[in-house]
């Protein structure tokens, strides 16, 4: 909700500190970000407070699915080790930082490693990296589950 | 890790078939709330709020606010924000955008722009203050019992426009 006065509007844009604060909070999370992309689990796992969680509360009460909600660099890294994917590839609509809250705003392509072959499942998400310190705190995500599409190219679709 | 992966990429196929066509309970709640938020409607939004709501943006910064960002913990303390925002800066609109809305499990997720304008003392001129805006809302039994909402305060586009 914006709750600003006018002049508190004018004093927040100038604050050079905010925006370099912003800047600091941007660059962890687009590292800590890439890394995911790639599971690249060592650099996540440095980019991680110890007391960092990942959470995604569109995910509770997904039949067949365990809710996506883990505490500590460890039990994160194994929880997305047990999805079994390869990559993701987000496609952003928008990004912007505030009080150390980055967020991604678009659409993620997941890339699941099947013994078949690879299987690509695209949906719109918001991720919300919170960097404090330096370090990635939370990650939040929300996902349209229902509106996720199989986007497996034809060709590597029908080797499977 | 197979029986894992097979049940997400099974949960996934079905979540595609079945591909809510129908508007949830949820999402017509949250819609109805955010489009009275949109309107400076408080008594609307507060019609549709649990007595227990919880309001949190922690990506709002200003003078006084914590670090943490806002919070309102009960209707009373939402009512009080609500009307203090408004003696504060008299918002005319906040003029929301959705492009994305969607609901999965009772959460209501509206991911666009925040399009604001308020008074200003300058004849036929009035403040915009735009920003992407994320707000995430949850809904049990028919009543809003969180909101969350995400918005870039450090970088907004701020400038007078012509009134309407």
């Amino acid at each position: 909700m914006i709750k600003l006065t006018f002049a508190a509007m004018a004093a927040l844009g100038l604050t050079s500190a905010v925006m370099a604060d912003a800047d600091s909070d941007r660059a962890v999370a687009e590292a800590y970000l890439t890394a995911y992309e790639n599971q690249d689990y060592d650099t996540m796992r440095a980019l991680y407070a110890t007391d960092a969680n990942f959470v995604d509360p569109t995910s509770f009460h997904l039949p067949q699915m365990p809710p996506i909600d883990w505490q500590g660099p460890d039990t994160i890294i194994d929880g997305i080790a047990s999805w079994g994917i390869s990559g993701l590839e987000y496609h952003l609509d928008r990004s912007y930082t505030a009080s150390g809250a980055v967020v991604f705003d678009g659409n993620a392509d997941v890339i699941y490693a099947t013994p078949s072959g690879p299987r690509i499942f695209t949906y719109p998400i918001v991720t919300i990296i919170t960097v404090s310190n330096g370090l990635v705190v939370e990650h939040r995500d929300y996902t349209d589950y229902a509106n996720s599409r199989e986007i497996t190219p034809e060709a590597t679709a029908n080797d499977n | 890790m197979k029986a894992t992966l097979t049940a997400i990429i099974a949960t996934l196929c079905l979540a595609t078939a079945a591909n809510a066509q129908d508007m949830s309970d949820a999402e017509r709640v949250a819609r109805e709330y955010m489009e009275a938020y949109s309107n400076i409607d408080w008594d609307g939004m507060l019609a549709l709020s649990d007595e227990n709501i919880v309001f949190t943006d922690e990506t709002g910064m200003g003078e006084g606010v914590p670090a943490e960002g806002y919070r309102d913990e009960g209707i009373a303390e939402r009512r009080a924000s609500l009307q203090a925002f408004s003696e504060g800066s008299h918002p005319i609109t906040l003029g929301f955008q959705w492009d994305t809305v969607f609901e999965s499990n009772g959460q209501v997720v509206f991911m666009g722009e925040v399009n604001a304008l308020f008074p200003t003392q300058a004849e036929g001129q009035l403040f915009s203050w735009r920003s992407p805006q994320v707000s995430v809302i949850t809904v049990r039994d028919g009543k809003v019992v969180e909101h969350r909402d995400f918005a870039n305060y450090v970088s907004p586009e701020q400038s007078m426009v012509a009134a309407q």
